[in-house]
């Protein structure tokens, strides 16, 4: 098991480093200029080349790569262009904000998804797989955006429960969580009923088998046969899909961020996109694929002991 | 007390009850002590970017920085106007070259950091006008030769050479914020979270990503303001102030989508007021390349454009349609030349030209802001109704610039924002500028521009204003297109809602009930 976990770490510290610098020079190769968008409409040449040199964008490009991987191996990410503050601080600053809305989102998409897929797979073809199948079509459809201003609509305008704008106070949990529950939900739903979907097929060809027979054959409670045999051998793709679908939402989570005027890593990275600030584009999106690196081999950790085959592969 | 929870269903039953608890608790009010909540919640529209004045570019910087900083002087909300504000009064020599402010007394910095005086005036001047700075005004600051501190209420600003809009066009404008040189020596680049400044509220607290917390400023010489304490909360999408707005989540908004702003004016339960702001839309042409050397192919395009149409149709009536290059208000606005809407006029004009119909040209429009793409769909079919081909590239800010200072594009659209002629026209239409802004590369109007900059007697620089606006419209190297009207929207229990220059007058506001 060690020796498997070891191998795993060692295959994700070098994904890393492949996606560092993939990262550094697609940022640079995009057209756009951030001293440019830093200089704005009055400017003269001698006070563009000085930009350019403070922000160190004058360098040849091995050179600015060399610079930056040396910097990152020390923990400094660099500075933001815009506000010249470090951009670690920045990113660790906001992440409880984007975490709190992944961490629930993940939380109603598993908690909504799994039992409507599970349900439909045992009522199959009754009104319930059918309606339950329905509702998750329109779920994978429906835009987030739009999603999420109809929840607004609805349970900030009209009920009047959950307030519709900001990320709540960091001191006051509570209003971190309140903040939380409608840009989650927004995000939630659509993974739901993605999950619902795949849990729903993988189940229906897990009953399907031999070993479920048998299991039913030696008398045992039927909600004993789903639990212990079916579900349990359902689960290794459900596990899989979740996993991914965390990559997924953490980029879902900008277009949440800015519906919901929330703070948070993704509303960080949107501004740094537009203004071409390098080390906040950097690092934003290393951090992104640091936390979808270690899900993933969380998640293949995770099916070893689920499934002890795949450990010895 | 202990309370002791028997049987194993009561036991189930008390959990089900704390949970119940505590989802009400979250639906409920917040826990935040009342008296640490804003009365006040303001929109800005994405986050700071700098609280340094020698930095501001940006519109929510700016309104910001107006409540927490004061300058010298400011400008009248709503009229070109001067009014006294740390100087309590000034006087300019004969020969326009030198400026004595008289400093008002007894004025403290926010958060204990001392009481104002002459130096701070020095130090903000100095610093914008140090290279290593690397200030975006220094070039406003060009033409001042010294700033001296007489005495502790007394600075001399001594000019090389006279330039009358000094007062509204720099000291009244945004480089014209006095800072504290302590405050920024000690916070160094932590600055943007610990502003220190002279103005009606205190900076407070900055959440990046979701505002900015002040506090009013008891000792503020302008009598202390009456809401205590306000908020300005980041709120990107237009719709979704429109709901926080309706909600309570936000009181008082600008909003600059038209479809929401038609919809905001006739919402019964809030206020709302179109403001004419001195800001014009604006396409360049690229002079440098033909066919748009040729005069009357850039006639030819103004005479092609429905502007009404425009104005009704894309901004629903939020804008004014315009023929010249400043706004109306402004000092020395005047329109003589006027290009009504004239396809017949267009075409002739056209083939008098020449011009190569069935080539296409280059449309390069800024994207996402305002109603600009919408407006600019509109202008490609007008011009399509003459027979000029154009297809629209709709570029983020980053690639826009980089291909304005290139020049690579035949049509750009801009749009400028200030109060004081000759910002805009120093600016956008003088041959030093080439290519940012002046990205049309016009020169035609520089020596007309250059005298009314230094002339002192303000009718003839009335009549100069007149006669460069006159060269401009002649020369077409932009279609001035309209004056967009900004829509400032509030909750009818805020009161005192006056409308000013890109900045909330939050002094000036209370809430009742």
């Amino acid at each position: 098991m060690a020796a498997f976990i070891a191998r795993r770490c060692a295959a994700a510290a070098a994904a890393l480093l492949g996606a560092l610098v993939v990262i550094f020079l697609v940022v640079r190769l995009v057209p756009g200029d951030p001293v440019l968008v830093l200089l704005g409409d009055n400017y003269t040449p001698e006070m563009y080349q000085a930009t350019r040199h403070a922000l160190g964008v004058d360098k040849p490009l091995p050179v600015q790569l060399l610079k930056y991987l040396e910097a990152v191996l020390r923990g400094d990410f660099g500075n933001s262009f815009r506000n010249s503050k470090p951009v670690l601080p920045q990113l660790l600053e906001q992440f409880p904000f984007t975490f709190c809305l992944a961490a629930i989102g993940l939380t109603i998409a598993v908690v909504v998804g799994v039992p409507a897929g599970v349900a439909s797979a045992l009522h199959r073809n009754s009104w319930i797989d059918q309606s339950a199948m329905v509702v998750a079509l329109l779920g994978i459809c429906t835009p987030s955006f739009w999603l999420g201003v109809l929840l607004m609509l609805m349970f900030s305008l009209h009920l009047d429960w959950l307030p519709a704008v900001g990320g709540g106070d960091l001191r006051e949990p509570l209003t971190v969580l309140r903040h939380a529950l409608l840009p989650a939900t927004t995000l939630g739903l659509a993974s739901a009923a993605l999950i619902a979907r795949l849990a729903r097929s993988t189940l229906l060809e897990v009953l399907g088998q031999d070993y479920v027979r048998t299991a039913r054959s030696k008398g045992l409670r039927e909600c004993t046969v789903i639990a212990r045999h079916a579900l349990r051998n359902a689960l290794v793709p459900i596990i899989t899909v979740v996993g991914i679908d965390l990559g997924r939402m953490l980029a879902g989570t900008t277009v949440i961020e800015i519906l919901f005027s929330r703070p948070g890593i993704g509303h960080l990275l949107i501004n740094a996109l537009k203004t071409r600030d390098y080390p906040l584009i950097q690092g934003a999106i290393v951090f992104y694929v640091a936390v979808i690196i270690l899900v993933n081999t969380l998640v293949d950790v995770f099916y070893s002991v689920v499934d002890p085959r795949i450990r010895h592969a | 007390m202990l309370v002791r929870i028997a049987t194993p269903t009561a036991r189930r039953r008390f959990v089900v009850w704390l949970n119940l608890a505590l989802v009400l608790s979250l639906l409920g009010p917040s826990t935040v002590a009342l008296g640490q909540q804003p009365e006040l919640v303001l929109r800005m529209n994405d986050d700071l970017l700098s609280m340094d004045p020698a930095q501001i570019v940006t519109a929510q910087d700016h309104e910001l920085a107006y409540v927490v900083y004061s300058g010298l002087v400011r400008q009248n909300v709503g009229s070109p106007e001067i009014l006294p504000d740390l100087a309590t009064r000034w006087e300019v020599s004969s020969n326009g070259l030198v400026y004595t402010f008289t400093l008002r007394r007894g004025v403290m910095w926010h958060k204990g950091f001392g009481e104002f005086t002459a130096e701070d005036v020095k130090f903000s001047f100095d610093r914008i006008m140090n290279p290593a700075t690397r200030s975006r005004f220094r070039a406003d600051f060009s033409m001042v030769k010294s700033v001296e501190a007489v005495d502790p209420h007394t600075v001399r600003i001594t000019l090389a050479n006279p330039y009358p809009a000094f007062l509204s066009a720099v000291l009244a404008y945004r480089p014209g914020w006095i800072v504290n040189r302590k405050a920024l020596e000690q916070y160094g680049r932590q600055y943007m979270a610990n502003v220190v400044g002279t103005g009606p509220y205190v900076f407070e607290r900055y959440v990046p990503g979701e505002g900015v917390h002040v506090v009013a400023n008891r000792d503020y010489y302008g009598g202390a303001p009456k809401i205590q304490r306000a908020m300005f909360r980041i709120v990107k999408e237009d719709a979704v102030a429109e709901i926080a707005l309706q909600k309570g989540d936000l009181h008082v908004a600008y909003i600059e989508k038209a479809a929401v702003a038609a919809r905001l004016a006739t919402n019964p339960a809030l206020v709302t007021r179109s403001i004419p702001l001195p800001r014009v839309f604006f396409v360049h042409f690229n002079m440098t390349r033909p066919p748009f050397d040729d005069v009357r192919v850039r006639r030819a395009l103004s005479y092609a454009v429905d502007k009404r149409a425009i104005v009704q149709g894309v901004f629903l009536g939020q804008g004014v349609p315009t023929d010249t290059v400043l706004s109306p208000g402004m000092f020395g606005y005047k329109s003589d030349v006027r290009y009504d809407y004239d396809p017949v006029r267009a075409k002739e004009l056209l083939s008098e030209a020449g011009f190569p119909m069935g080539k296409t040209f280059e449309f390069v429009v800024l994207a996402g802001w305002a109603d600009w793409e919408q407006m600019a769909a509109a202008l490609q079919a007008e011009w399509r109704k003459v027979g000029v081909n154009v297809k629209l590239t709709a570029l983020e800010e980053a690639v826009y610039q980089q291909r304005r200072l290139k020049l690579e594009f035949d049509l750009l659209s801009a749009n400028a924002l200030r109060f004081e002629p000759d910002q805009i026209l120093a600016s956008w239409f003088h041959g030093t500028q080439i290519p940012v802004p002046n990205a049309s590369s016009y020169k035609g109007a520089d020596a007309l521009i250059d005298s009314a900059r230094i002339e002192l007697d303000p009718k003839k620089r009335l009549e100069f204003y007149a006669a460069v606006q006159r060269k401009i419209q002649e020369d077409a190297p932009v279609i001035p297109l309209l004056n967009p009207k900004l829509m400032l929207a509030w909750r009818p229990e805020v009161k005192g809602v006056e409308v000013g220059f890109l900045s909330y007058q939050l002094e000036a506001m209370t809430v009742g009930k």
